[in-house]
């Protein structure tokens, strides 16, 4: 086993003002939050059992109920969804969505080899790519944010099974509108008691991590800027015909 | 319809579980079903919940026609009771679609789309079955068909088919398909006094007085439950306003025209549209389900573009909103149709259209949703 | 005389236009007259009574009776019943069906609701054809029997509906003939008053669309018939040779709470839990 590579490279531009830092967050109060958010699109993948799907759920209950955005969340289903690839996608937006499925990644966690090779070309050309350093051995990309979520989970949160939760708390660092108060509300919440503690402790690991590990949180695409390279690749129908 | 804003319990929900939500918030007491992709989480949900509703019961059945003929006992016994099911279960129950229809028995139905004929694409949208939610039991009948394109509209739309069917006394079927039946999207729980809800009428007179299918002024006659002392007789067979069969053509007419006339007195109540930018539109798009999602993102973009696009949204899909979509189509120089199937609301359209203005179909049968730039290269 | 005619009185539609659609000769009439006796012996209100039909000749009865009566769709009663009485338990429900509608088409509902003990009787009027539709093979058609659609004799085997039923759950099951009409009364009185899924099958003779196709001479015969070859179970076990013989009697008594009731119990348990932490 080797170590996390800490050499890669953060997906963001360096000199991006972080939202995050600028915005303050918002105050909590689960009614709109203080970001404006045109259309932000995240795929969480990896294999089944994984916890991918209620990874998803999770994420996107948060964000919609906790943070007060408008959310989507769409999955795989089917037989694939066991033991093959499980995905879980997410638009997030201040305004209503109406499109409800996601067009061109801005994030895409890769908990799989699978994954990362199989979706890494939905990624948007700035969007950042997160993937668990051990089981995506082979990046797609060397522009890559890595976190070994499970030996994280294995060693540090004594469950191999929060893996989902680690990389949940390095998604909350590293969503620019995102708050981790209002993660941990949304995972207490919907978690039995039984098993809330090691998940608090597992979301907490992946934020701080992350935090340590991963620079700063992702620059928000710039609603202004233009990206040409984007507009040029948006060509939804051939997207989705592989979706 | 929505009461003073306060401290709302907000949810993150399947269109599915959204559906529970709205039937629960409707008065529904009562689900029989059959599991079926992508339409079950439905009846889990249901499940979990009927157990800790007052008089709720659940039941799981052996088949979809036996589902039918356990919501068809429930809803004589006076109680608003549902079922759910995709396309190879809907085909099942057409039968008993056509027993509620001609016993004029509440009932409401959700049909959660799959892509593909037979067992076809059981995890993939699709929108092949609007003709048989229409023409699929046999017989001319009158039945009101319903649709909702996102989470929060399959809680409204699930009370709007409870409060149809008790009003008009038909079944009622509700049409998703798999996108909005497995999308999540934030609701806020319905509670009380949310939703105006209509519970079928009883009868007023006495037993002895009372005719079941006799003609009223609304042509719906009031419906006692099964036990409350007016007995009488229910019968698939064509019926006389006692309830017994009749083959006499003044009172077999007679029925048929009133079953027909119930529902379309009341075109203005039960025909559910949502007009986007139509006002001056020269190109209307009309949708239905989760392709007016993606329409709605097209008519907005080619606006921008400088097209002056326009959506109309079917909530209801049968009876056909003629009222609604005929003006736009004198109005404006191309309407285009997109669905997921290879042309079938699109039919109702053009029939209406009557050669008026150009009706362009996007038809997509790939298991995949219709995409927003999909529909804007038609439009713009 | 006096007593027959109160009952016709009380228990038969005054507005219902008489006589019967039923050929001469045919037995569902005399099922007619057993199920009246037996809801009047046990003292049952008829606004509490369901009479749940399927459709073939004995779905007709539905309509006569001055019950809660509902006709249904070929071989769907049962599910319709067992509707009702899921959201009404207080309700006595009764599906009337013959052997096509039961156990052809219906045959899937009949085995699930016997197999969860739903608290519905099951009454089927057995004639071994379909005699509506005008004579043809059921799945009671014994084998070798002439019909319409076996015009060279029925090759495939008869459901044995008590032995059926018995090996799907029922909590009871019997058969009867309407010769013993006085034992099927009983045995109707007794199905109806014991909790779970119950079935009396009822053997009925129609003349005009199996008798006179299977060698018997007049309606007469097959009543004769009846009363030559069926006998008590008790002395059918006893017999050596039991060719051409059939059984009549209770065949399963079993001690099981209805699925209506099961539910009932379930809802109050939890809400027993509810209060207890609350």
């Amino acid at each position: 086993m080797t170590g996390a590579p800490k050499d890669k490279t953060l997906a963001k531009p360096a000199k991006a003002a972080t939202a995050k830092a600028a915005n303050g967050n918002g105050n909590g109060n689960g009614n709109g939050n203080g970001q404006t958010l045109a259309r932000y699109e995240i795929r969480l993948s990896g294999l089944g059992g994984q916890g991918i799907l209620t990874m998803g759920k999770l994420l996107g209950q948060a964000l919609a109920i906790g943070h007060g955005y408008y959310v989507t969340q769409t999955q795989s289903y089917g037989p694939e969804a066991r033991g093959g690839a499980s995905r879980a996608d997410l638009v997030v937006s201040s305004e209503p969505i109406s499109y409800p499925k996601t067009e061109y990644l801005d994030l895409l966690v890769a908990l799989s080899q699978e994954a990362a090779a199989s979706y890494y070309s939905y990624l948007k050309p700035r969007g950042a790519l997160l993937i668990d350093a051990d089981l995506v051995r082979q990046s797609p990309s060397s522009v890559a944010l890595a976190l070994p979520f499970t030996r994280l989970a294995r060693e540090k949160v004594g469950v191999p099974q929060a893996t989902n939760v680690v990389a949940l708390g390095a998604v909350a660092y590293l969503l620019p509108f995102a708050r981790i108060e209002a993660m941990r509300k949304s995972l207490k919440e919907s978690l039995p008691e039984k098993i809330r503690e090691a998940n608090i402790k597992a979301l907490n690991l992946g934020y701080q991590e992350a935090k340590k590990r991963l620079g700063e949180p992702i620059a928000l695409p710039d609603p202004d800027g233009g990206d040409e390279v984007y507009a040029a690749r948006m060509d939804l129908t051939e997207i989705m015909t592989e979706d | 319809m929505t009461a003073p804003r306060k401290k709302r319990r907000e949810a993150f929900l399947l269109g599915n579980e959204a559906v529970v939500e709205g039937a629960l918030a409707a008065g529904c007491t009562f689900y029989a079903g059959y599991p079926i992709t992508p339409s079950t989480e439905i009846m889990e949900c249901m499940a979990k919940r009927l157990p800790h509703v007052p008089d709720g019961a659940f039941i799981q059945m052996e088949d979809e026609i036996a589902s039918m003929g356990a919501v068809i006992g429930a809803s004589l016994a006076g109680r608003k009771a549902m079922t759910a099911t995709s396309g190879p279960g809907f085909s099942l129950m057409q039968e008993q679609i056509g027993y509620a229809a001609m016993t004029e028995t509440p009932l409401v139905l959700v049909n959660v789309m799959r892509g593909g004929a037979s067992t076809g694409l059981p995890t993939s949208p699709g929108q092949g079955d609007v003709q048989q939610a229409r023409w699929g039991a046999h017989g001319d009948h009158p039945i009101i068909v319903l649709s909702a394109a996102d989470v929060p509209e399959c809680v409204e739309m699930t009370v709007t088919a409870f409060n149809f069917a008790e009003k008009y006394r038909s079944p009622v079927i509700l049409l998703l398909d798999e996108i909005t039946a497995h999308t999540r999207e934030k609701i806020e729980l319905p509670e009380p006094g949310d939703f105006e809800v209509f519970s079928r009428l009883t009868p007023t007179m006495p037993p002895e007085w009372y005719k079941p299918y006799e003609e009223t002024m609304r042509g719906v006659p009031p419906m006692p439950p099964i036990g409350s002392g007016y007995r009488f007789h229910v019968t698939g067979l064509t019926h006389d306003p006692l309830g017994f069969p009749t083959s006499r053509p003044e009172e077999v007419r007679a029925l048929t025209e009133r079953q027909f006339r119930k529902i379309d007195r009341f075109f203005e109540d039960i025909q559910i549209v949502e007009h986007v930018e139509t006002a001056d539109a020269e190109v209307v798009v009309i949708a239905y389900g989760c392709v007016a999602r993606s329409a709605r993102l097209a008519v907005k973009q080619a606006r921008e573009a400088g097209v002056r696009a326009g959506l109309l949204v079917l909530k209801t899909l049968y009876p056909f909103p003629r009222r609604h979509v005929e003006p736009l189509l004198r109005n404006c120089r191309l309407a285009v149709v997109p669905e997921l199937n290879m042309g079938q609301l699109s039919r109702e359209v053009k029939r209406v259209n009557e050669g008026y203005t150009t009706v362009r179909t996007i038809n997509r049968i790939d298991g995949q949703i219709i995409t927003p730039s999909q529909i804007l290269k038609e439009i713009a | 005389m006096a007593e027959i005619t109160q009952l016709i009185h009380q228990y038969l539609r005054h507005n219902k236009k008489f006589p019967l659609v039923f050929c001469p000769g045919c037995g569902h009439g005399i099922v007619l007259g057993s199920l009246v006796r037996s809801v009047h012996a046990l003292g049952l209100p008829k606004d509490d009574v369901v009479i749940v039909a399927g459709i073939g000749c004995s779905g007709r009865i539905a309509a006569y009776v001055d019950f809660n009566t509902v006709h249904t769709t070929h071989g769907r009663a049962l599910t319709v019943a067992t509707g009702i009485k899921m959201a009404n338990p207080k309700l006595t429900v009764i599906a009337v069906m013959g052997d096509g509608d039961a156990f052809s088409i219906g045959g899937n509902h009949l085995i699930h609701a016997a197999r969860r003990n739903i608290g519905v009787t099951a009454l089927v009027l057995n004639n071994f054809i379909y005699g509506m539709t005008g004579g043809q093979c059921s799945s009671t058609t014994p084998e070798g029997a002439y019909s319409h659609t076996c015009p060279q004799g029925q090759l495939e085997s008869a459901f044995d509906i008590v032995e059926l039923t018995r090996a799907a759950g029922a909590a009871g099951v019997s058969r009867g003939t309407v010769y013993h009409v006085k034992e099927l009364d009983a045995l109707l009185a007794e199905a109806i008053s014991r909790p779970g899924f119950n079935l009396v099958e009822a053997l009925t003779p129609c003349f005009t669309q199996y008798g006179r196709g299977n060698g018997f001479k007049s309606a007469v015969e097959m009543f004769k018939w009846l009363k030559a070859s069926c006998l008590p179970v008790e002395r059918y076990e006893k017999l050596e040779d039991r060719t051409g013989k059939l059984p009549i009697g209770t065949f399963v008594r079993r001690d099981v709470a209805g699925l209506e009731t099961r539910w009932a119990n379930m809802r109050q348990a939890l809400a027993a839990k509810k209060g207890g932490a609350a």
